[in-house]
């Protein structure tokens, strides 16, 4: 009996927790993944989001096998994976190309970890049909991986993943080639099935609607380093750093020396003084700090009609560019000084103003956030 | 609906067709005259009667036994040293591919005579090898290696085993890497990846430098002439005979035409299997 042995009853899994502890990946005096350490739990989505170059895709290489950390170690259940050799894994992968067996008809694909892992022959058949149903593509089994559309293919593609029910399941851009429509289609399917097969399951993305939508955590990477890791309302509402504020979503930050008025915290924003929102973590004395705001908590109003009251802040400025998008439009105002800002608002409002003019923008106190320095 | 404007065509021909006539005409010129030249030569000098000389010759019909027997040994060869030269040159590190594609086209682009007559003084009684083992009190006798099968076989492989190198090269860097890495990840060790993925996904590369080898050594002449046995002939060596020393040219156009036939027959039995175009390398798309 070895960790091999498979429970066949249906293709639920115990998905493995994963630690990462202190990786770091060094080309020469460059490092490409710097001293990244997550606790991922047993069944959870965790997304490595990062622009290209922010070391996520290293990182993934480095969690299946196919690169040694320089150091640094990984555990999967407490089991150190360091001297584990890719195909000792126990790892489900899908890439961002499918990496069908273009020589192997579907079938062929999904039985290939079934066989690899030494699953008795009578016990294929159903395991396959389950996984083909899983990502439904019953009846594709004789099909060649060219007859596929791109779609199926990648569902070819983690039906093969998943088949041997592996302890982990790494994915490397799975829907980056594929269009907008079939990726949100396919964001919901996997995420579903990870779910209910209770999957661990580390995804690498560069799309940040991605990484919102199907992850339980998102692991932030900006030049090799871990940036934020938190569920998905926590780095988009509260962003630890300018980085993550500025890669999550659109977002307006305002820098300045933060001063102390009868208690309370203020910064200069085009030539206004605005008061910093409450926050956990006071400002440093003489030290610059930063807010930040989302363009949807913003108000544009007519010169001298935006709403006031104690707990608003308002600053001036002229409408540089309207963008129309359909339900929403979005205003670029240049403000007296300082660098213009983004405000995101109804459509509605390009009805009551107009490239050019004169508006008042404010928004709530609360929707500022402090930013930490990074 | 309206019809779409018909293309702008004058006399039926377009542009395209114009700006390959010269080519086609090249072609055709070059390739194809000789070829029904040697055939009205087969079929009138004097009658078509050469053929059942052709045929019932015990010499040209043992030569083709012999020609094949060699084409098949040569082909061999050729696979069986160029895999894992081509594996090298598709995988290796960069110092080593430099090293091995340097090797491979100089070796190319060096002349056939040159190479063949390489080997003879690599392999005469008192060629280099002989000499060697000679003074280092080996052997007391030269070993015999000139003017055998193995010399024949041997000249033969390293003169066309760039052909299978190249191919089986292109092919081996065609493969994707990520589908390597996804056998592995799907529990493949490294000897499964190879003999379940990588093989299998380079013989179409094989097929097509095999048979490539195979055609080209059907009709090689300088080299057996050089490195081979008198008393063994090979097929080209039978119709250069006809021709240049019997004077039976229309004897030894049927010949060639015989040659010809088989090497089509070849080509389109084995063309089944592979797909013609990617011997020829042509290529209708990945997809």
């Amino acid at each position: 009996m070895t960790a091999l042995q498979h429970d066949v009853a249906d293709l639920t899994t115990a998905g493995a927790a994963v630690s990462i502890r202190g990786v770091s990946k060094y080309y020469g005096s460059f490092a490409a993944v710097d001293d990244v350490s997550l606790e991922i739990e047993p069944g959870s989505f965790v997304t490595l989001l990062g622009a290209s170059g922010s070391g996520k895709t290293t990182l993934l290489r480095i969690l299946a096998g196919f690169l040694d950390a320089s150091s640094g170690a990984i555990e999967l259940d407490g089991r150190d994976l360091t001297r584990v050799p890719v195909h000792k894994r126990e790892i489900g992968m899908v890439f961002q190309n499918y990496a069908l067996f273009p020589h192997m008809t579907v079938q062929k694909n999904v039985e290939f970890p079934l066989a690899r892992r030494r699953v008795p022959r009578a016990d294929r058949p159903r395991l396959i049909a389950e996984a083909l149903e899983a990502v439904e593509l019953t009846g594709f089994e004789r099909r060649m991986p060219t007859e596929l559309s791109g779609g199926q293919q990648q569902r070819v593609a983690l039906a093969r993943a998943i088949v041997a029910k592996p302890r982990l399941l790494l994915m490397d851009e799975p829907l980056g080639a594929l269009d907008r429509r079939l990726r949100e289609a396919l964001q919901v399917q996997i995420r579903q099935l990870s779910h209910e097969l209770g999957l661990t399951v580390i995804n690498v993305t560069h799309d940040q609607e991605e990484a919102l939508t199907m992850s339980d955590r998102i692991a932030l990477l900006a030049g090799g380093r871990l940036v934020q890791y938190g569920t998905p309302y926590e780095l988009y509402a509260r962003p630890g750093s300018e980085v993550a504020a500025r890669f999550l979503g659109e977002s307006n930050i305002f820098s300045g020396v933060p001063r102390q008025r009868a208690g309370l915290w203020e910064i200069d924003v085009a030539g206004e003084s605005v008061r910093l929102p409450d926050s956990s973590t006071d400002p440093v004395p003489g030290e610059q700090a930063s807010v930040f705001i989302r363009p949807h908590r913003m108000h544009v109003a007519p010169a001298g009609s935006a709403p006031a009251g104690e707990d608003r802040c308002t600053v001036t400025g002229r409408v540089a560019a309207a963008i129309y998008a359909g339900d929403s439009c979005k205003l670029h105002v240049e403000l007296e000084q300082g660098d213009p800002v983004v405000v995101r608002a109804d459509s509605e409002l390009l009805q009551t103003v107009a490239t050019g003019d004169r508006v008042e923008v404010s928004w709530r106190r609360t929707d500022a956030l402090l930013l930490a320095r990074s | 609906m309206t019809t779409p404007p018909a293309p702008r065509r004058r006399f039926g021909v377009d542009f395209a067709t114009v700006l390959a006539s010269p080519a086609v005409l090249f072609g055709v010129a070059v390739f194809l005259v000789p070829v029904i030249v040697i055939l009205v030569r087969s079929l009138t000098d004097p009658s078509p009667a050469t053929y059942a000389d052709a045929v019932t010759s015990d010499i040209f019909l043992r030569s083709i036994w012999t020609t094949f027997r060699m084409a098949v040994c040569v082909t061999a060869v050729c696979l069986l040293v160029s895999y894992p030269y081509a594996w090298a040159l598709a995988r290796g590190p960069k110092a080593v591919r430099i090293v091995l594609l340097g090797a491979v086209l100089l070796s190319f682009w060096t002349s056939t005579l040159v190479r063949t007559y390489a080997w003879q003084i690599l392999l005469n009684n008192t060629g280099v090898i002989n000499s060697f083992l000679i003074d280092s009190g080996l052997i007391s006798d030269p070993l015999p290696l000139i003017r055998t099968d193995f010399a024949v076989y041997v000249g033969m492989a390293h003169i066309l085993a760039p052909f299978t190198i190249l191919t089986l090269y292109t092919q081996l860097t065609s493969i994707k890497p990520e589908v390597e890495q996804a056998a592995a990840s799907l529990g493949a060790s490294p000897t499964s990846v190879f003999w379940r993925i990588t093989l299998p996904l380079s013989l179409p590369g094989a097929a097509a430098g095999g048979v490539l080898v195979f055609i080209l050594s059907l009709g090689f002449y300088i080299t057996p002439e050089v490195l081979g046995n008198s008393r063994e002939l090979y097929l080209g060596s039978v119709i250069v005979q006809q021709i240049q020393v019997l004077l039976n040219s229309g004897t030894g156009a049927a010949m060639s035409i015989v040659l010809l036939v088989m090497v089509v027959a070849v080509l389109l039995l084995v063309g089944r299997f592979v797909g013609l175009g990617r011997i020829l390398g042509i290529r209708r798309g990945d997809r």
